[in-house]
């Protein structure tokens, strides 16, 4: 009865900490779409300087949330939102509006598809 | 490659303390739902070492959720039969009174030629000898002999015996197990002066030494002696 003790009360460990980490995953993926968002206002307005700035906020927050990510998250999806990140790192460097709003799109997409695919869904589960 | 190794021996550790914490019934023989689990063990610890990308924690996870579930199933089944009955199935009893089922044979889809294979194996040649053959849920057979063919006993002999005890040992790879002298009731001086009897001078020497219920010391040594 002891080992059913105390793997229930792990598994109780577990369901809390997944309720807190999908949170914190909510928060944190939606900091980072508000960033891209950001960057897209001022894409609109023609504003490249802040664009660059606001892209060095947004991988300084992507920094930051790396490393606690990926003891949770496939590191497939973690590579492909870095890769994205160069790519409209490259594109606003050039300046190129067509190319750096669609790279922004799809780094968009992959941000929230970590949170996506980590909630409690019916169709997560099945 | 580091970083594989390092997962492996995490998972191995896990899995290892898993299946000690399930118990003794996971390591003997296995009841379907038992079974279920140590294949799904095996499964979800060997995707994370294959593959690094996938977290460590996609591995522990699923690991634990299956203790929890194999235990829990064990008391659930502890303490109803129905739920016993439910999970684990119950035994066939494909020979009754020494006639063959054949209904159950057919249910149990055993063929007669893997019957007698099976009897065979287990010592039992001639099928009339047999009273009743029991299929557990675990799929071995039991088998009960006819009282006319069972072995002889000393209790059928009127022969007296004396009470059987456990063997208990000693010293073992070299090492006194000063718990087992205290449960056999053996001091240090009896036990160097029974290896002295032996030809030992070392414990160091001993690769088994045991009681039995008599306090007659057997003693196995670590190199060839003539």
């Amino acid at each position: 009865m002891r080992v059913f003790w105390i793997s229930l009360v792990i598994i109780c460990i577990f369901i809390i900490f997944s309720i807190y980490y999908t949170y914190i995953l909510e928060k944190s993926s939606g900091n980072i779409v508000t960033s891209i968002e950001d960057i897209e206002k001022k894409i609109d307005k023609n504003d490249w300087d802040g664009v660059q700035k606001d892209l060095d906020i947004l991988r300084n927050k992507w920094e930051g949330m790396i490393k606690p990510w990926s003891s949770f998250i496939e590191h497939e999806e973690l590579d492909n939102i870095q890769v994205s990140i160069l790519k409209v790192d490259e594109y606003i460097s050039m300046n190129n509006e067509v190319l750096t709003r669609s790279e922004l799109s799809v780094l968009k997409y992959l941000v929230r598809h970590i949170y996506l695919k980590e909630k409690l869904e019916l169709g997560n589960i099945f | 490659m580091l970083v594989v190794f390092l997962r492996s021996v995490i998972l191995y550790g896990l899995v290892l303390v898993v299946i000690r914490l399930m118990g003794k019934r996971q390591i003997g023989e296995l009841q379907p739902f038992e079974l279920v689990i140590t294949i799904m063990i095996a499964e979800f610890a060997a995707t994370p070492i294959e593959n690094s990308d996938i977290p460590l924690i996609n591995g522990i996870i699923p690991i634990m959720t299956l203790l929890f579930l194999e235990t829990l199933l064990s008391v659930v089944m502890l303490k109803s039969e129905t739920a016993r009955k439910f999970i684990d199935g119950k035994p066939s009893i494909i020979m009754n009174k020494g006639k063959l089922n054949y209904k159950e044979l057919k249910k149990q889809r055993i063929n007669i030629n893997d019957l007698l294979e099976h009897l065979r194996i287990d010592g039992y040649h001639n099928l009339h000898e047999l009273e009743y053959i029991i299929i557990e849920p675990d799929g071995q057979l039991s088998v009960i002999s006819k009282p006319d063919y069972n072995p002889l006993t000393a209790r059928d002999m009127n022969i007296q015996t004396e009470p059987v005890g456990i063997p208990i040992s000693l010293i073992i790879d070299g090492r006194r197990n000063y718990k087992n002298m205290e449960l056999a009731n053996c001091n240090n001086k009896w036990l160097d002066n029974q290896l002295k009897v032996q030809g030992y001078s070392k414990d160091k020497d001993v690769l088994l030494a045991y009681i039995d219920s008599k306090k007659n010391l057997y003693v196995q040594s670590k190199e060839e002696r003539g």
